[in-house]
């Protein structure tokens, strides 16, 4: 099953970017490549320790409002052991927007250096 | 995984989907995406070698609590809704986020170590030196004054509002006139005796004083009593001892009151001990009971000073009005010793302080300008770092940290490095102290006082530490603002910039305008004190030993015995090894010296309201030669002079400027005044010798006249020893010759005239250390102000700099560029300071000598000095601009 419900707005910033770190390092994660849940959860972990101390179950509504907005999208896949996953990919408006709120982010050096550099 | 597990996570989802009013599809979609998260969490739980059970409850733990899951889920729904931590932090959780804070403080302090090190090396800087001066201003210079209700004491003063003398008859007149106003007067006179307790002799300081006088200043003895009024008598022989003198000689035992000890050859009896921190100007070991009977006082001779403390219900203007009354009475009376002008009285602590009130001014307005050249140093450091880590708090903001967290993160550590720096510069203080108290050069006064003041290091530490928390407030204001966010982060951020650029600049040229008052003040005192050493003394003071005596007790009653005395004691060390010559005087120069009424053969008698005077010095021969005072014409004293007892007497220059113009005053006969009247005996001028600076080195001479010690042999004299060997050597020699002359009369103040000098001016060298020591933080202060804006500005402008040489501009002219905008800082510094020092040159005016206080030489120079200072400290960064490469200006911000 696959899932795109990309829109067809140009990438505008968030109202307001500086609440969007989370945003930003969900669509930067998974432009270096697409995961599911589960697999993103550890990503993060792994690179930010504590970011997600309040709950791994976090991370899922961001990624369905990314989706919602078209930055996302989904991909049912079915794993080797049978088991069904849902795979995030970014799609070009993803990048797009990954690329603005980069260049946002990018003043902001040394939170995203603690946050994607661990 | 079993069936029960899965049906344990099924349930849990379901909690939380379940309760949400979702699209079937979408609820069904996060069904999925929870369940397979939920079994994939167990199953990693369960390899770790958990049962199922527990892999089960820590997966649903970790995933998050269900009404936060409800929210986020919810607010998903709405476009970039921040996420939101679940609940208030505890009073735990507030220290444990402060603990998480210093720890990322300190992992960015070893990732970006340059800022935290300054901030840190800074204050500390700032701490040292002002805890330093502080604590040596306070012990050296600022006389403090123990005494109750001390704001009610005053002090007789001379026409230059310093401490003035009386004569005994005027003192008990004035007393007795001013009981209305004043609760008690006493008076006093400084002086040295010989103590002896069984074999041990020392000659120390002494006060004598009226029997009121510790009544009067409202300190009783930590031992026994104090005087009564009986003792003034003088018919019983009484002492108060100091602390020390009751350590040193009394074993510090209880019963040494009452003991008998001997004062200048009498038996006396201790009858007090005081505590161990009284003393009014300097320490004294004994106080004597002065001899007072009304009637028999003398009216002529003005050696007691007098404090005295004001009744209840006056103040300074009603006791001065008493003192005019007394006064005109006292003029009318005996015209001849009682001038016109009111005897005058003053604030005892402002009297105190009079002879270093300017030096104090100075200083508080240094130290002043260090701290706040400290305080804006680190402040802007502080700002310049938050603004450095404003990326990471708005990444927390963002996160949802609540702004007190962010608040809590800058001042965590603003507080962090400034309590390093202050610790730092308190143990360097602490160390300072100690050492200029070990280490301190011969002349330094009281510097055995010199010891670390733990009041001060505190007070000096929390005056810092209020400082960084006060300076770190615009990084607090700025940081919250702009994590506001939004769209008006940028236009947040541009007010900012703008805001922080002027404040930057104005910081910077504080620092410049603060560093070049201080710099060039410091050069006009070190000018002064060059100038002052300099100053040709008058005579040889290269290997020549100098010691006083002051002889006591009935067997040198009579000028002969004294002359006796003085004469042995030449002869004696002359037989020293490498002694050359020796002089004996009464004075020893830069200590002053009386001035007598004198009259000269050659004119009429001046009258009593005209008198002419000049300092008085009864020499033996040998004096000059021995001094290596120059013979201008005539001849010096000859040992004849005393044989014969012919009466003769040598002039300096400065006399025969002041009172023969260009005329020989050669064979002019002079005659002295005793009470009033004129001498019977007259002495002929028979040579005239060069000026000697007899009251200090900054004062110009006075006309002296020197006559033989046979003439008018003094009870306390002066000696010199020249000698061809070393100077050293020579002090335990002169000390062992004293002994052998009369044991029961030691010398003291044994002393090289080097040394003698080198105390003299001991002040001046103090207050030129420290100003030198303001200036030189000052500029490096300063200089690290330029060299960080520069540095800053060039770092946000590396996108269009490295553009701009991309685009073939000139790195020339890039390079000018940084450097006219950091010297047009520096010219704005340089002029405001030079402004501010010279508008409050007046400060300094009393500390110079030989220099101008506007003198334009220093203060150009400095302005030089601080332009080639900038310059150096911009080049670095002007050499970075010019240099930027175009690929690191497109990857910047």
């Amino acid at each position: 099953m696959t899932d795109t419900r990309e829109g067809t707005r140009p990438p505008e910033l968030p109202r307001q970017v500086a609440k969007g770190g989370a945003t930003t390092l969900v669509l930067a994660l998974l432009a270096d490549r697409p995961m599911y849940g589960y697999e993103l959860v550890q990503a993060i972990r792994e690179r930010s320790d504590g970011l997600l101390s309040f709950g791994e179950g976090t991370v899922y509504p961001i990624l369905y409002a990314l989706r919602d907005k078209g930055y996302l999208r989904s991909e049912a896949q079915e794993s080797k052991e049978g088991r069904r996953r849902r795979v995030y990919h970014v799609t070009p408006l993803g990048l797009e927007a990954l690329a603005a709120y980069r260049s946002e982010w990018d003043r902001l050096t040394e939170g995203m250096r603690l946050a994607l550099d661990g | 995984m079993k069936g029960w597990g899965r049906d344990r996570i099924g349930a849990h989802v379901e909690e939380i989907v379940g309760a949400l009013d979702l699209d079937p599809e979408v609820a069904e979609e996060v069904r999925e995406d929870f369940v397979a998260h939920l079994i994939e969490t167990s199953e990693s739980f369960i390899e770790t070698g958990v049962s199922e059970d527990v892999a089960v409850a820590r997966a649903i733990e970790a995933f998050g609590h269900p009404e936060e899951l409800r929210r986020r889920l919810r607010a998903a729904r709405r476009p970039d809704a921040p996420l939101r931590p679940p609940r208030d932090p505890s009073p735990a959780d507030r220290v444990e986020a402060a603990w998480n804070d210093l720890r990322l403080a300190a992992r960015s302090y070893v990732r970006r170590p340059l800022i935290p090190l300054v901030v840190v090396l800074t204050v500390a800087m700032g701490i040292a030196a002002s805890t330093t001066v502080y604590s040596v201003v306070e012990t050296i210079l600022v006389e403090s004054l123990p005494f109750p209700e001390s704001g009610a004491l005053v002090a007789l003063l001379n026409g230059d509002g310093d401490f003035g003398v009386t004569s005994p008859a005027n003192y008990l007149d004035v007393r007795e006139g001013t009981r209305d106003v004043l609760a008690g007067f006493s008076a006093y006179a400084s002086t040295t005796v010989v103590a002896a307790v069984g074999t041990e002799v020392e000659r120390v300081d002494a006060y004598l004083v009226s029997a009121d006088f510790f009544e009067t200043l409202g300190v009783a003895p930590r031992l026994g009593q104090s005087f009564e009024a009986a003792h003034e008598s003088g018919e019983d022989p009484v002492a108060v001892v100091s602390h020390a003198f009751w350590q040193r000689h009394l074993g510090e035992a209880p019963e040494a009151v009452g003991r008998t000890i001997s004062i200048d050859g009498t038996p006396t009896r201790v009858i007090g001990v005081m505590p161990s921190r009284f003393r009014l100007h300097g320490a004294v070991d004994v106080w004597l009971p002065l001899t007072l009977v009304p009637g028999a006082a003398s009216r002529g001779s003005n050696f007691l000073f007098g404090v005295g403390r004001l009744s209840r219900g006056h103040d300074l203007t009603s006791a001065q009005a008493s003192f005019d009354v007394v006064s005109a009475r006292l003029h009318a009376e005996y015209p001849r010793f009682v001038g016109e002008r009111p005897i005058a009285i003053g604030g005892l602590s402002e009297t105190m302080t009079v002879g270093v009130r300017s030096r104090l001014q100075l200083t508080a307005l240094a130290v002043t300008l260090v701290l706040l050249l400290v305080c804006v140093n680190v402040g802007t450091l502080l700002y310049a770092r938050a603004d450095e880590r404003r990326g990471e708090f708005d990444v927390r903001v963002s996160l949802g940290a609540p702004r007190g967290g962010i608040i809590r993160l800058i001042v965590v550590d603003a507080l962090a490095l400034v309590a390093a720096g202050g610790a730092i510069g308190v143990l360097v203080a602490w160390w300072a102290v100690g050492a200029l108290g070990r280490l301190a050069p011969p002349g330094l006064p009281r510097a055995a006082e010199l010891v670390p003041d733990g009041s001060v290091l505190l007070a000096g530490l929390v005056a810092t530490l209020a400082a960084g928390v006060v300076v770190c407030i615009p990084a607090v204001r700025q940081v919250v603002r702009g994590a506001a966010g939004g769209p008006g982060l940028e236009r947040a951020r541009g007010r900012i910039g703008r805001t922080g650029g002027r404040v930057r600049r104005g910081v910077v040229v504080t620092q410049i305008a603060g560093s070049v008052v201080l710099t060039a003040y410091a050069g006009l005192l070190v000018q002064s004190l060059l100038g002052l050493r300099a100053v040709d003394p008058g005579f040889d003071t290269e290997r020549l030993v100098t010691a006083q005596v002051s002889l006591n007790g009935a067997q040198y009653d009579d000028s002969a015995s004294r002359w006796r005395y003085f004469e042995r004691l030449r002869t004696r060390l002359l037989e020293e090894p490498g002694v050359q010559s020796v002089g004996v005087g009464t004075f020893r120069p830069t200590s002053g010296g009386f001035t007598r009424r004198f009259a000269l053969s050659d004119r009429p008698p001046p009258p009593d309201d005209a008198y002419i005077f000049a300092t008085f010095d009864p020499v033996a021969p040998g004096y000059f030669e021995a001094l290596g005072v120059p013979l201008r014409s005539g001849r010096t004293f000859e040992p004849l002079d005393a044989a014969a007892d012919r009466p003769v007497a040598v002039v300096n220059e400065a006399f025969v400027d002041e009172f023969f113009a260009d005329r020989s005053p050669l064979g002019v006969w002079l005659g002295f005044y005793v009470n009033g009247e004129p001498r019977s005996d007259q002495l002929e001028i028979v040579g005239v010798v060069g000026d000697v600076r007899a009251d200090a080195l900054s004062s110009a001479a006075r006309p002296a006249i020197y006559l033989p010690m046979s003439f008018s042999p003094m009870s306390s004299g002066a000696v010199f020893v020249r000698t061809g060997a070393d100077e050293a050597t020579l002090l335990n020699g002169v000390r062992q010759a004293f002994r052998d002359i009369d044991p029961t009369q030691p010398a003291y103040s044994i002393r090289s005239m080097g040394d003698v000098y080198a105390r003299s001016i001991e002040r001046e060298r103090l207050m030129t250390m420290l100003l030198v020591v303001f200036a030189v933080v000052a500029l490096v202060l300063a200089t690290s102000g330029v060299f960080g804006l520069a540095s800053y500005s060039v770092g946000r402008r590396t996108r269009e700099i490295g553009l701009r040489l991309a685009l073939g501009a000139d790195p020339g002219r890039i390079m000018a560029g940084t450097l006219r905008g950091g010297l047009l800082n520096t010219a704005a510094g340089v002029l405001v300071g030079l402004i501010v020092a010279a508008g409050c040159s007046r400060v300094l005016a009393d500390a110079l000598f030989g220099v101008a206080a506007l003198d334009p030489v220093t203060y150009g120079s400095v302005a030089l000095l601080l332009g080639v200072v900038a310059l150096l400290a911009l080049a670095v960064p002007a050499r970075r601009a010019s240099s930027i490469h175009p690929l690191e200006a497109i990857r910047h911000d």
